[in-house]
């Protein structure tokens, strides 16, 4: 009985300062949030700010359209998980299922498209963009964001997991593919799409320099732009950043709150965290 | 299989390779000839610039002012679109200075450019280079919308200067600021000792305020603070030591002459002494110096509005110019604006309007009392409303007696590349790893190479 409490001890002292490490960047982010501007940089650091300066929040909320932004990031996010949700499980069905010639090699082929650092497409997507008249526009914000090699991979290894059995049974009922897909693989991979979407809704929520190569005009902008107003070449004002920083979280926050026990699923399953 | 696969990808990536610079001797030689037809264009159009306006015209000033600045200057945009019923501006920030000019650059490549920009002149060679930048002296001549002989004279010279290339004014001076010491008024006074005017003098007030109180090593308060990235900006020291870091006219580094190397030393020997260090996690030298754990730092005047919000309670501060050695030269630096040769003559003649008012006598005193700037006009400092303001703030009235002994940096393209190299060999001096000699030496034929390669961009 003793040992059992001990170990049950152990675990949750153990998990207690994992979520506590975890926590700690956004309990600095809050705190400093509410600081008077001297207090923000002090050493040794201050966790309590002397007195709750609630103005930040006001301030940075008056700094940019946010009302404006975060209906173009809400859009934006809702646009682009819906386009990456169909290309990707397009895909790995195609990748999974269907067997077509040079199937493996097209697989390679994309894979190593991962291996370039997106700095260096930048120039030549932003030169591409512009010829085809797309800059300052939804398009330029959603369209190359529909599809993603690394979901594709995710999604096709769970696909795997699922019998191929499966896919014989129905094809001999006379399933066509396109059924199977939608009716019976997707619900069965729910988790992993789930998690995908999350994973696609929190990206694109916080994308930053893309908006803001592709964007000229205020009302095109979303949140994470916002927040370079605060910088300048002089110096930083932390404690509004922080308090802009919040208020950008809080959607993800609240949409992560609602879907998390599919996330928890999801990696127990799939054995791949996102 | 996995063999052919393999081949096959390893060819995918050659031929990626391959290609991708191919793309690029290609557009070098496209722009070189577009540049040269467009040379010729702007030649002929020299005397015939657009003078009037007839319908209205909208212009993008892309700009990097976020915060007070971007207030102010939102402010005087405005002002300048309700005075003027023909021309609206439009101010987009794009973020900071490094975003900007990256956007810039794209912008050049696709062809896309604004008509007014906010840049370094260092960054401008290329855009001059490459034939993107109107040449503003058939504006600034011309009877009807040019400036008078007295407007000329009252911008401070070197702030034209660095907007001239080849005798052509291509950018006039918008937000300048200069590298002052900042120091702790109340630490001199204690320790008795006056603000330095010499090299040896401000190694000996800053091994005096040095704190070790409990003898660790590691100083409670430095006496003096550098940028982390004091490569970037070191000509100062060097042209007190009578060279120069960069030479604009030979197009040559000099990293490696004797001039630098007495830079570095002087720098060196407080660092080795722990009298004085780089900002390092403090990520600015104003910040250990506004909470009291430094006795004075090196930083732009642009500066002032954060020390004055985040500086600790009672501080008590000051600013003085960089003490100097063999020349007491300071320092001066900022961006100025341009207007880009790709958009209308009508444009154009907009933006010109539009630079006109943004650097005259009202609107320059304005901006400099709302942000950390210095105005770019030498009347500036008769207005009354000024005069109060100095009362105010004195500490912004040191720059007015610095421009005659004032320099700008040289502004060679891939120069950045060059200076990054070089802060990359200080902070191995700086960190004992590497004798001054050997840092230099390498940082002269890295930094050449990093120059070059810069250019064939």
């Amino acid at each position: 009985m003793k040992k059992w409490i001990l170990h049950k001890t152990i675990i949750y002292v153990i998990l207690l300062l994992g979520a506590v490490f975890i926590l700690l960047p956004f309990l600095w982010m809050l705190s400093t949030s509410l600081k008077p501007s001297n207090e923000v940089l002090i050493m040794p650091p201050k966790w309590i700010p002397s007195k709750l300066v609630w103005e930040n929040y006001k301030i940075a909320f008056k700094s940019a359209p946010f009302k404006r932004y975060f209906l173009n990031s809400v859009f934006v996010s809702a646009m682009v998980t819906v386009g990456e949700l169909i290309t990707t499980i397009l895909a790995a069905f195609a990748f999974t299922r269907i067997k077509f010639k040079g199937r493996e090699l097209l697989f390679s082929v994309l894979i190593s498209t991962m291996m370039v650092p997106s700095e260096v497409l930048i120039i030549p997507n932003f030169v591409t963009l512009s010829k085809l008249g797309w800059i300052d526009t939804y398009k330029a914000l959603i369209i190359p964001w529909c599809a993603s090699v690394y979901s594709i991979f995710l999604l096709r290894q769970y696909f795997f997991g699922i019998p191929e059995q499966l896919y014989y049974s129905a094809k001999i009922d006379g399933c066509s593919d396109f059924k199977f897909l939608w009716m019976i693989m997707v619900p069965l991979a729910k988790p992993a799409i789930i998690t995908l979407t999350i994973l696609k809704i929190i990206n694109s929520w916080n994308s930053f320099m893309w908006p803001l190569i592709v964007t000229n005009s205020e009302h095109m902008r979303t949140l994470p732009v916002a927040l370079s107003a605060f910088s300048s070449e002089a110096g930083t004002d932390f404690n509004v950043l922080m308090a802009a920083a919040t208020m950008i979280i809080i959607p993800v926050f609240i949409i992560y709150l609602i879907l998390q026990k599919h996330i928890v699923a999801g990696v127990s399953r799939t054995g791949i965290k996102g | 299989m996995k063999k052919l696969l393999a081949l096959i990808l390893s060819l995918v990536l050659v031929f990626g390779l391959v290609a991708c610079s191919g793309s690029n001797t290609t557009s070098n030689v496209t722009s070189n000839e577009s540049s040269k037809s467009e040379n010729t264009e702007s030649n002929a159009e020299e005397a015939v610039i657009a003078t009037e306006i007839t319908s209205p015209v909208e212009i993008e000033f892309w700009h990097a002012m976020s915060g007070a600045n971007g207030e102010a200057l939102q402010k005087l945009t405005d002002d300048f679109n309700a005075a003027n019923k023909n021309i609206t501006v439009k101010l987009v920030n794009q973020g900071g200075y490094r975003d900007l000019f990256d956007k810039l650059m794209g912008a050049a490549k696709a062809k896309q450019l604004p008509t007014i920009a906010q840049i370094y002149s260092n960054r401008l060679s290329w855009y001059i280079s490459k034939g993107l930048v109107e040449d503003l002296n058939p504006y600034i001549e011309n009877e009807k919308v040019g400036l008078t002989k007295e407007d000329i004279d009252d911008f401070p010279k070197l702030f034209l200067d660095d907007g001239i290339w080849d005798g052509k004014q291509y950018a006039m001076p918008f937000n300048k600021s200069q590298m002052v010491l900042y120091y702790n008024v109340d630490m001199f006074e204690e320790a008795g000792l006056e603000v330095p005017k010499t090299w040896d003098a401000w190694k000996e007030a800053a091994r005096k305020l040095t704190v070790d109180k409990d003898g660790d090593g590691e100083p409670e308060i430095y006496g003096l603070v550098f940028a982390n990235d004091i490569s970037t900006d070191i000509a100062p020291w060097v042209k007190q030591a009578g060279g120069e870091i960069i030479s604009e006219k030979e197009d040559k580094i000099n990293f490696n002459t004797p001039e630098t190397k007495e830079a570095v030393e002087f720098i060196n020997s407080m660092i080795q002494e722990k009298i004085a260090r780089l900002a390092g996690e403090d990520g600015s030298a104003n910040v250990p110096f506004q909470q009291g754990r430094a006795a004075m730092c090196v930083a732009s005047t642009s500066s002032i509005p954060y020390i004055e919000k985040n500086a600790i309670e009672g501080l008590n501060w000051f600013a003085a110019p960089l003490p100097g050695y063999k020349t007491n030269d300071q320092l001066f630096y900022g961006t100025n604006v341009a207007v880009f040769n790709t958009s209308s003559p009508e444009e154009k003649l907009a933006a010109w309007e539009y630079i006109k008012f943004l650097t005259s006598v009202e609107s320059t005193a304005y901006f400099s009392q709302q942000t950390g700037y210095l105005p770019v006009r030498k009347s500036v400092r008769e207005l009354d409303s000024y005069k109060k303001f100095l009362e105010e703030k004195p500490v912004k009235a040191i720059s007015f007696d610095c421009m005659d002994i004032g320099f700008q940096g040289a502004r060679n393209i891939g120069e950045i590349n060059a200076l990054d190299v070089l802060g990359e060999e200080l902070d191995l001096v700086f960190s004992n790893q590497k004798s001054i000699d050997d840092a230099l030496k390498d940082a002269q034929e890295r930094g050449e190479r990093a120059m070059q390669e810069a250019r064939s961009n």
